[in-house]
């Protein structure tokens, strides 16, 4: 039988190691092999007669919930005998200290007969002596113990959620004849099991979702637009006073934005000129009186707009900008939202640019993102005027998807900042593109870190 | 954005169109829709179009869209001889009240539902929660004109409609409208109330009104009375209370308000001129301005082209409507998204990524290469995630403000977010190597940003050596080197630990993660990490970047951009993350010398 027959790696080093009937730890340690493979090393041997199993099945005990509350607390009767050490008590202060100990730690000591009660009183009326048990419960202690091996279990056993029976199973390898044969073939024929399984190995990634920014900022420098960058905490201004939002919009509330606890802007949030245009935009637009101290809140931003019109506000001139990044909405997590994501967004300064220039741009990016059917519809934004909406066709689950929303930045947030041209405007999150390209369904799968998913995918 | 409930049969019934055209043209009014039932469809209405909170504002836009009706909705309001009088008192609180009688028609069940969904989302929306403005609707019949808006003591009582009757004082401590609107009254002893000739209560606005005026099914006239902050504010609101009264068959009748810088309410629409050719470049699409004309009067706007310019006649309730770009999309809107057709014109200049983006791909390759796979955590963690460690302290955490979710904090450190990472994967095979970049906060009265790069490798034999060869790997790949010097770094061994030094400066730590960490996080297996500020790095790129950039704007025709190795900055960051040094001001110069 030996002759012909072909070994896993892992039994042929099994069998070198079985000089003598062992236990699986010792094969591991000898061979180096893990536990689970030599689990697996054990079951091919057997069925393939090289080596016999047996195994030995051990009744043991273990300590219960109330056991393990004992051996922390002590016996309930030791800890009522304690209590009452210093004199009489009030029953009911008694049943409070001991809890649910209580019950049992009295009706034990009434029958051993150390305890008497007169007009809700309860105190010693003896010596409590040796509790039946207690040497009992310190030699089990936390671990799993043959049961034989527990002088004086008895008492313990009687008493409800002390003691936990179970058993465990012990295994001895020895090798056959047949296996000895094997063993001493090795190398003969050279020839090795060339339809198993090999031992599983992970080629190291990118993250996806690095992979998905990679993709989307080919696609910008492809349109001819520009990166720029910016600080993810801001300044309420330039997160919110700078795109028209009013200071009392709900947008702004503790429930939608996550501000900061005791950080200031660490100086000055704008130039005067910037600060005093956009004033007087809000109170012609809003009527309301503008308060710096609420534009000085910082805050994590809740979009890359803030950096983008910061860029453009510091005189960028004509031109296509983007910025990719995270931002931040104080949500509870959900598989449709996060309170972190990433957002992708784009502006466009040029003399020319027109709702339907925009529509263009969009189109060409989702073309290249591999999404060539979009729709578009109207929508509401405070700070674009015209907005549309857009959505694409996922042909993977044969629906519309709602994507990116845009428009034309209105003239209230353009003139303030000394911009005359109109700026085209889009942008959304970067999950939402990210789940469609790689069928994820769930937003959270992305933070979550799983090694099984960012080594396996 | 709000959702409101529409009924199919009520649309079909108000704008005689079939159900199937209805559904097709409810997302080109702007209206999202969340759902529905047989008959029903939610909606999610813009906040800056109140009029779509009700089928009959609804119906008005498909009218519109479908042909049947076009043009403006006439609002109209005879005189009425019905007079409020505003007195001084109530100029520090709540200054403004306009109202409209609406007479002529019955108040239905259908109706009542609709009027208090307009009122919910009037009050919430541009009433910012009352705080605005605050609408009241009473049955004109259980009114003795002249109404007066003055003041009352905290001990003035009435019985608020839906409750008993009570002192203010006491309505504003015991229920629970009370505890939410009463601070707008501020503190004074005296509250604003609107009481009619018999001296009987009206309002006790923005709280309640009164069970006695309230309109009932059957209810004949309607008294709607607007109070708050400004005097546009409260018109805008009652214009749109006015539209859906006179949809719903009321004739409109003025209330004269006089006192203090208040006057009878103005429903007359307003004039906007707007150059067509702003809309043309707008849209981008040339079309003659008498075919906007026709686009706007789909929109239920008033408009004539004269002489190159659109001369616009904007209802009251069009408050949204504020200049030319306001005019540009109703024009879309009327001609039909769907046939603007997207352009793409060619590409007029060059694009161009972020110059630190090479570096931080140059540090993923070499990574990836020796078998790390990249994790990505969130910014904001749990306290204990990020300061359970021995010798980590709290005190300058930078926290956000009443998170819903779990993280609370901003992270100063990536490790954490690694050893969770491997924390939650002992179940996984063997060994494991993991990194990631990002953005870590340090706070001291502001916050300053800086960018790291952390390294966390977990197997058996895993070993500070193991971490500085990846270290050194990683440095190297950016024409850099390190050194390490030993110094005690919490979550780590001592004697198994050392801070990273790149030109010099201390740049980051490395180690094994202690034996007391690894037992707090359950890990069974050993960990070496490193974590090491990347900010020099990224900043001599950019700077060799834009020094790159510039010199292609004088030689014009060059291709930009062409450092490809970014030269190793000093960088900054000490370990833990209690502090960060500038990054390497001296490497970005001197990058951006050897670029030109």
């Amino acid at each position: 039988m030996g002759r012909g027959m072909v070994l896993h790696d892992i039994e042929r080093r099994m069998l070198g190691a079985l000089g003598s009937p062992s236990d699986p730890d010792r094969i591991c340690e000898e061979t180096g092999l893990s536990p689970d493979q030599v689990r697996r090393g054990m079951e091919w041997l057997r069925h393939k007669g090289l080596a016999e199993i047996s195994e030995e099945r051990t009744e043991v005990v273990s300590l219960g919930r109330n056991g393990l509350e004992a051996l922390k607390k002590g016996m309930p009767e030791r800890r009522l005998a304690e209590l009452l050490g210093a004199g009489p008590m009030e029953m009911s202060r008694v049943q409070e200290e001991l809890g649910a100990a209580f019950g049992p730690a009295v009706g034990r000591a009434r029958k051993s007969g150390w305890l008497s009660s007169k007009g809700g009183m309860i105190s010693l009326s003896g010596r409590p002596g040796d509790i039946p048990g207690e040497e009992a419960l310190a030699a089990i202690g936390a671990k799993s113990v043959p049961r034989g091996s527990v002088p004086g279990i008895e008492p313990l056993l009687d008493r409800p959620g002390f003691v936990v029976a179970g058993h465990e199973s012990s295994y001895m390898i020895t090798i056959t004849d047949a296996g000895r044969e094997a063993a001493a073939s090795r190398g003969e024929g050279g020839a090795i099991d060339v339809e198993a399984d090999a031992p599983r190995v992970f080629a190291a990634r990118r993250h996806p979702l690095r992979e998905v920014m990679s993709e989307v900022r080919e696609a910008f420098v492809a349109l001819g637009f520009e990166e720029v960058r910016g600080p993810q905490v801001q300044s309420s201004f330039w997160n919110f006073d700078a795109l028209f939002t009013p200071q009392d919009h709900p947008a702004r509330e503790l429930q939608d934005t996550f501000y900061l606890d005791g950080m200031g802007p660490g100086g000055d949030i704008a130039t005067a000129e910037q600060k005093k245009r956009i004033t007087t935009s809000h109170r012609k637009g809003w009527r309301y009186e503008w308060d710096e101290g609420e534009s000085r809140r910082m805050l994590l931003r809740t979009h890359t707009t803030c950096v983008t019109v910061r860029h453009l506000a510091d005189g960028a001139g004509d031109g296509r900008f983007f910025s990719l990044g995270r931002v931040f909405r104080n949500e509870k997590p959900s598989y449709r939202h996060l309170a972190e994501f990433h957002q992708v967004e784009g502006v466009v300064a040029e003399k020319d640019a027109s709702l339907r220039g925009l529509m263009g741009i969009q189109r060409e990016f989702y073309r290249r993102m591999g999404l060539p059917r979009v729709r578009f519809w109207p929508t509401y934004f405070p700070y674009t005027e015209p907005s549309l909406q857009s959505m694409v066709y996922d042909e993977g689950r044969k629906k519309w998807v709602e994507l990116f929303g845009m428009g034309v930045f209105r003239p209230e947030v353009t003139r303030p900042l000394g911009i005359s041209r109109p700026v085209l405007a889009w942008g959304g999150g970067l999950e939402r593109v990210a789940m469609l390209k790689l069928g994820v369904d769930d937003v959270r799968e992305f933070y979550g870190n799983s090694l099984g998913w960012l080594r396996c995918r | 954005m709000p959702v409101v409930s529409l009924s199919y049969g009520r649309l079909q019934e108000l704008t005689g169109a079939p159900r199937r055209e209805i559904e097709a043209s409810l997302p080109h009014l702007g209206l999202d829709i969340e759902g529905g039932g047989d008959d029903t469809v939610r909606v999610e209405y813009s906040p800056n179009r109140p009029d779509y909170s009700t089928e009959y504002g609804v119906a008005l836009g498909l009218q519109g869209l479908l042909g049947t009706a076009e043009g403006p909705v006439p609002l109209e309001a005879a005189p009425s001889g019905r007079r409020i009088t505003v007195k001084p008192a109530v100029s520090k609180v709540r200054p403004f009240i306009t109202a409209i009688a609406a007479t002529g028609g019955r108040v239905d069940d259908l109706l009542l539902a609709q009027l208090s969904s307009l009122r919910e989302g009037l009050d919430a929306g541009l009433g910012r929660g009352r705080v605005k403005s605050y609408v009241g609707l009473h049955d004109l019949r259980s009114l003795r004109f002249p109404l007066m808006y003055g003041s009352a003591t905290r001990g003035h009582k009435f019985e608020p409609a839906g409750g008993k009757e009570a002192t203010v004082a006491d309505m504003l401590a015991d229920t629970e409208y009370g505890a939410r609107y009463g601070f707008l009254l501020g503190a004074g002893s005296r509250v604003p109330v609107l009481l009619d000739a018999a001296d009987r209560t009206v309002s006790l606005p923005p709280v309640a009104g009164s069970s006695r005026t309230a309109p009932k099914a059957g209810t004949r006239g309607l008294l709607a009375e607007v109070t708050g902050l400004s005097k546009r504010g409260v018109e805008d609101v009652l214009a749109v209370v006015a539209l859906v009264l006179a949809s719903a068959g009321f004739k409109l009748e003025a209330v004269d308000i006089s006192g203090v810088r208040n006057a009878a309410p103005d429903l007359a629409p307003s004039r906007m001129r707007v150059p067509a050719e702003y809309v043309c470049r707008a849209l981008g699409l040339e079309i003659p301005a008498k075919q906007m004309v026709s686009c706007l009067a789909k929109c239920r706007i008033g408009a004539e082209a004269s002489g190159g310019w659109l001369e616009c006649m904007i209802p009251p309730y069009r408050f949204d409507i504020l200049g030319p770009a306001d005019i540009a999309e109703e024009v879309a809107l009327g001609l039909g998204i769907g046939s603007l057709k997207p352009v793409l014109a060619p590409t007029p200049v060059t694009g161009r990524a972020d110059p630190a983006t090479r570096v931080l791909r140059t540090i993923s390759e070499t990574l990836t290469g020796l078998g790390y796979s990249e994790a990505l955590s969130p910014c904001l963690a749990t306290e204990v995630q990020l300061y359970g460690a021995d010798g980590r302290d709290a005190s300058a955490a930078v926290r956000v403000l009443e998170p819903e979710g779990e993280g609370a904090v901003l992270r100063d450190s990536l490790l954490p977010g690694l050893l969770a990472c491997l924390s939650s994967n002992i179940h996984e095979p063997y060994p494991q190597r993991i990194f990631e970049t990002g953005t870590v906060f340090a706070g001291d009265g502001h916050v300053t940003e800086s960018e790291r790069l952390c390294c966390a490798v977990s197997h058996g034999g895993a070993s500070y050596t193991e971490a500085k060869s990846v270290l050194q790997a990683v440095a190297a790949s950016l024409g850099d080197a390190c050194a390490t010097r030993a110094a005690s770094v919490p979550w780590m061994e001592p004697g198994r630990s050392a801070e990273v030094l790149v030109g010099g400066a201390t740049a980051g730590f490395i180690g094994e993660i202690s034996s007391k960490e690894l037992a707090r996080l359950r890990l069974r297996e050993p960990v070496a990490a490193f974590e090491l500020s990347t900010g020099g790095w990224l900043e001599a790129a950019r700077s060799a970047g834009r020094a790159a950039g510039k010199a292609a704007g004088k030689t014009a025709g060059k291709t930009a951009g062409r450092a490809r190795k970014a030269p190793g900055g000093k960088a900054g960051g000490k370990a833990g993350g209690k502090t960060g040094r500038k990054p390497g001001k001296a490497a970005g110069r001197a990058a951006g010398r050897r670029a030109k």
